[in-house]
């Protein structure tokens, strides 16, 4: 249908050489005249009721300015996206340690760091509720809009699992177990507050979804939408973390940039940033598989339980994406996947990238592995006989049709990369000496976007400029998956125009259409989309201004043809100006919904599939339970691939964040839920020596819904990799099913190493 | 992070004489590498005075004498790991400087950093100890010598006076005929902090028995440690599977019983017995290679 220039090449990212070389312009970066600097302060504990916030010993610190607490919100102090119970300031209870009870403004860091020391809290400490099973007992409620501290529960149902199970030949009935993942990002969360002289605001620094900052802004503040204005700067990555904290802390900056009439930047240390941001779920998973004699799956039960922490944040959406994306690219006939979210004074949890998903992988793939032991198959054996193919139906009983199913051609790709099933015979081998080595292989399926049970909706604006460039506006935020220059990509061949012909405006909301959040995956899928309807649009329009129908205009060559002539773009300018005509219009894509039955979540969950494969092979001293990880192959189908060198780099990127996940990264709290790995001193994440040699391969079958036939990337880059890596680590231990936890640590691979011990 | 004064002499007798002249609890600085992250956690400098020792060329120097090798406070574990006299004469100490953190870190840290800061996890302190280092300790001036095993109190806290600080670290040399390992276990491959080291020295008789036989267990003990009777017990037994067993698991239980029972015993005892028989093993196979059997 088009002409591919851009699209599929690696062209150079934008911005890459300012952030090679350091100019790149982040939060921290901003210095501005006149500019305030605020301090949050929190209590220590994970739950208490509020008596007495004391800040006059702080306001009279030298450089302090003020003091703020909740009373001095003037319209809504809570925000969420599900729930607003997530609290700007907390007023009358602390729910979890993260909990900012009020914020210092100053003139200086230091004396906002002595302010922020110096306000004093009278507060009696509540008995905290740290496990799952306290607070499925509910004595404790968390919110008393969830009386049983449910705050999501979704279920799908497709035919009796329970029957076909107690039919099953063989069966795996474990538990598998995760915990809490903390995103890491590089750049902790920096925001500066604007205030202007009109009485409008504006936010500057990092943030993935500015639209949702600005209502919270406007909502607390009660400026209308008119008065605030979110335009970030560049975002030292994100990974779903920079979402709705960005607006609390843009708030609590804003009272004082709003009192002061002075810019008013808030960084986060470390520390804070870890104490304060949500993380990934912990999600327990007690796992029932069954299978005939032959390998074939016959049906899956799984009862997860996950820790939303102290607010209802974005669990049920991940509780939600967490089932219907568990169930794996595999042909199960009976399935009853079950996922309970409560309410705890944990950590908050929300979005990180894969969303639910990573922790599913991990439960199935992890049965599957321990079926295959049973069944004394190899991993990939058990797997092939049970891969989805074009015509199947999914666990959601979804007929899985309009796009290549090609889970099996993926996964016999990563395996052959690794050489997989030559290793796994060799390594299955009985050997001497304490050094021992394994192989691991996870496949999955990544629902294309938001899925049923939401509206995912994208806009992009694109204008003709007077000089015949088009500036593209599609705030799809740049978090360091690439997403600015694969929509521009996409945006030249659209109108088949070179890529210098693009100008991409830097995402703000005033004069850029709400998107939505650069999350699920969805920006090359949304953007591009909502980029060909805005080239639809755009036909249309030239169109009239030549007095002419839709059909004879045609982008081509960097040039509009209308009726077999053609024109300049900037000629296109100058004519539609000349009529008054508007030079601008905005392509909004909606992701077509299908049947859905929310109650059993049967019926067309996705709109298209991305198919993934990790392998792994690593190899164990058994004598001190030390990993090194060797060797990793991966495989995906995302459609075509719009930027390779890119895409390559997601992958590796999330390869070794399932490195981490699956060895040594865990946020560790003590008896009163307080975080006990502060820094990264002792979380431990894994470095450039930690990294193994990474074969990344595409598997290109363009998508007919994607943009030129993408579908996503950025979640399936990771997803399988630590199902991959302590697969991996249970066959060097000898046995699938070794262990069922990750991370797998120095002492947990010893352990299960010498059981004597 | 809120030090009163902060000096960096370019020669002793600057030192002394700032030193002098301070009133505040003097502490001294050399490659910095743990400073901030003390100050974020502790606030361990506020009110002290700091005495940036790295512009006193004198502390760099190795000094090679019949016997030892002694080494200025202030050499980087990166000039350390690379200098061809120790790793002839003290290759324990090259191989633990050259693990120290990453890169980077190895270029800024130094030795007597690494000993000042007490830590128990320090990399250098078990190859110090296995090699029997001695620590030359200056005060205003007036010097003195401490055992390694002697620098440290307990874990953060040295055995020293009063504006007293490392001065060199003098090293008696090994001899060829004594062989050994260093192993580091951490949780990653780099910027790891090591959950225990163990550094063993050994030399075998003609006859294959054990001449001397020296560990150190880094990590585990609040201090460092030599067993001495541990180390004599050993003297003169055949070195067989059946000796080293006994040999790795009498040093295993010295934890438990010097550091008691804690969590982590039950992971670093097995580890530290399962490691040593491994290291001596290795050092037997080689000494059996080289006289050809």
């Amino acid at each position: 249908m088009y002409e591919t220039h851009e699209v599929n090449t690696s062209c150079r990212r934008i911005r890459v050489a300012e952030k090679l070389n350091g100019s790149a312009v982040y939060g921290a970066d901003l210095h501005l005249p006149r500019m305030l600097y605020a301090k949050g302060v929190t209590c220590g504990t994970a739950s208490a009721e509020i008596y007495a916030i004391h800040t006059e010993a702080a306001r009279k610190v030298p450089g302090v300015r003020a003091v703020y607490t909740a009373k001095d919100i003037p319209g809504k102090k809570k925000f969420g996206i599900f729930c607003k119970d997530e609290q700007i300031l907390a007023e009358k209870y602390i729910k979890c340690e993260g909990d900012v009870v009020a914020v210092v403004v100053a003139d200086s860091l230091e004396s906002a760091r002595r302010g922020a020391k110096a306000v004093t809290v009278d507060f009696r400490e509540l008995p905290p509720v740290l496990t799952v099973e306290e607070a499925l007992k509910a004595e404790t409620v968390i919110n008393p809009m969830y009386p049983d501290n449910i705050c999501a529960h979704y279920q799908v149902v497709k035919g009796d699992a329970a029957a076909a199970l107690a039919r099953a030949a063989v069966l795996v009935d474990e538990t598998y177990e995760t915990t809490w993942v903390e995103h890491a990002y590089m750049e902790p969360e920096a925001i500066v507050i604007v205030p202007h002289e009109d009485g409008s605001l504006e936010m500057r620094g990092g943030t993935q979804n500015p639209f949702y900052n600005k209502q919270v802004l406007c909502d607390a503040l009660c400026l209308p939408e008119q008065k605030v204005l979110v335009r970030p700067d560049c975002v030292g990555g994100s990974f779903g973390g920079k979402s709705g904290q960005i607006g609390a802390m843009a708030v609590r900056a804003a009272l004082g940039a709003l009192q002061f009439g002075r810019p008013v930047s808030y960084v986060l240390e470390r520390e804070e940033s870890i104490q304060q941001s949500h993380k990934r779920h912990g999600i327990r998973t007690h796992v029932r598989l069954g299978a005939d004699a032959d390998g074939t799956l016959v049906a899956l039960e799984a009862r997860a339980v996950m820790d939303a922490g102290a607010y209802v944040n974005e669990s049920p959406i991940v509780t939600w994406k967490s089932i219907n994306c568990g169930m794996g690219p595999y042909r199960i006939p009976a399935v009853y996947y079950d996922n309970t979210t409560v309410m705890t004074n944990n950590m908050v949890c929300g979005a990180m990238r894969g969303f639910g998903t990573p922790q599913a992988i991990f439960a199935l793939e992890g049965a599957l592995d321990e079926l295959a032991q049973k069944l004394q198959l190899n991993p990939l054996e058990l797997r092939r006989r049970n891969f989805l193919r074009e015509g199947d139906r999914t666990g959601n009983d979804q007929l899985l049709q309009g796009h290549t199913v090609s889970i099996r051609s993926v996964a016999e790709r990563a395996a052959r990369a690794m050489d997989f099933e030559r290793k796994f015979r060799d390594y299955a081998a009985p050997s001497d000496g304490p050094i021992k080595r394994g192989v691991g292989i996870a496949c999955a399926m990544r629902g294309v976007s938001f899925g049923a049970d939401s509206v995912d909706t994208g806009r992009a604006k694109v204008t003709i400029l007077p000089d015949g460039r088009l500036e593209l506006r599609c705030p799809i935020m740049e978090i360091g998956q690439g997403a600015d220059t694969v929509l521009t990509q996409m945006c030249a061949d659209t109108f088949q125009i070179p890529l210098s012909q693009v100008v991409h405006a830097d995402p703000e909301t005033n004069d850029s259409p709400d998107t939505g959040t650069a999350g699920a995956s969805r920006g090359t899928f949304i953007g591009g989309n909502a980029i060909l309807m805005a080239a639809a649009s755009l036909r249309a329009r030239i169109a009239r201004g030549y007095h002419t129908d839709a059909e004879a205009v045609v982008f081509q060559n960097g040039r509009v043809v209308v009726q077999g002539a053609a024109h300049t773009w900037a000629n296109v300018y100058n004519r539609l100006r000349r009529l008054r005509a508007d030079t601008s219009v905005v392509g909004e894509y909606t992701v077509p919904m299908g049947q859905w039955d929310a109650q059993t979540c049967q019926g067309d969950a996705f709109i298209s599939y991305v198919y993934s494969c990790h392998a792994a092979e690593v190899e164990v001293d058994t004598a001190t339970g030390q990993v090194r990880v060797l060797e990793m192959a991966g495989c995906h189908d995302c459609g075509r691939v719009i930027n390779p060198l890119m895409a390559e780099g997601q992958v590796t990127g999330g390869m070794v964040m399932g490195i981490g996940m699956a060895l040594t990264e865990a946020v560790e709290t003590d008896r009163r839920g307080l975080i006990q790995t502060r820094n990264f001193d002792t979380y431990i994440l894994p470095t450039a020596m930690d990294a193994c040699k990474m074969t990344v391969l595409f598997e290109e079958n363009p998508d007919a819904c994607g943009p030129f036939g993408g579908k996503g990337l950025g979640e399936p880059a990771m997803e399988p990799a630590p199902a991959a890596i302590s697969a991996a680590v249970n066959m060097a231990l000898g046995r699938a099913g070794s262990l069922r936890k990750i991370p797998a640590t120095l002492e947990d691979v010893f352990f299960a190493a010498h059981p004597e011990w | 992070m809120e030090f009163v004064s902060y000096h960096r002499p370019k020669t002793f007798e600057e030192l002394y004489m700032a030193l002098r002249q301070e009133k505040a609890d003097a502490v001294f600085l050399s490659g910095c590498t743990d400073v901030l992250v003390q100050d974020r956690e502790k606030g361990t400098f506020s009110g002290k005075a700091a005495f940036d020792l790295t512009a006193i060329e004198a502390l760099k120097e190795i000094r090679e004498e019949p016997d030892a090798v002694c080494i200025g406070a202030e050499l980087t574990h990166a000039q350390i790991a690379q200098c061809d006299l120790l790793r002839n004469y003290a290759g324990p100490l090259c191989e633990a400087c050259s693990q120290v953190g990453a890169v980077q870190l190895r270029n800024r840290a130094t030795i007597g950093g690494n000993i000042g800061n007490a830590s128990p996890a320090g990399d250098t302190l078990g190859p110090l100890t296995a090699l029997g280092a001695t620590v030359e300790l200056d005060c205003l001036g007036a010097l003195r010598q401490l055992p390694i095993t002697e620098v440290i109190e307990k874990p953060g806290r040295l055995c020293l006076q009063e504006k007293e600080f490392i001065r060199t670290i003098r090293i008696p040399k090994l001899s060829k005929e004594m062989r050994w390992r260093f192993r580091k276990v951490g949780r990653r491959q780099a910027l790891a902090i090591s959950r225990l080291t163990l550094t063993m020295i050994l030399s075998l008789e003609s006859g294959g028995t054990v001449e001397t036989c020296r560990a150190a267990v880094g990590a585990v003990f609040p201090r460092p440690m030599r067993f001495s009777d541990w180390e004599q017990a050993f003297c003169g037994r055949v070195l067989n599977a059946a000796t080293i067993h006994e040999m790795a698991s009498k040093l295993a239980c010295r934890i438990p019983e010097i550091a008691g029972v804690r969590p982590s015993t039950r992971y670093k005892q097995p580890v530290v017995q399962l490691l040593c028989e491994r290291l001596l093993t290795e050092m037997l196979a080689d000494a059996k290679a080289e006289a050809g059997e």
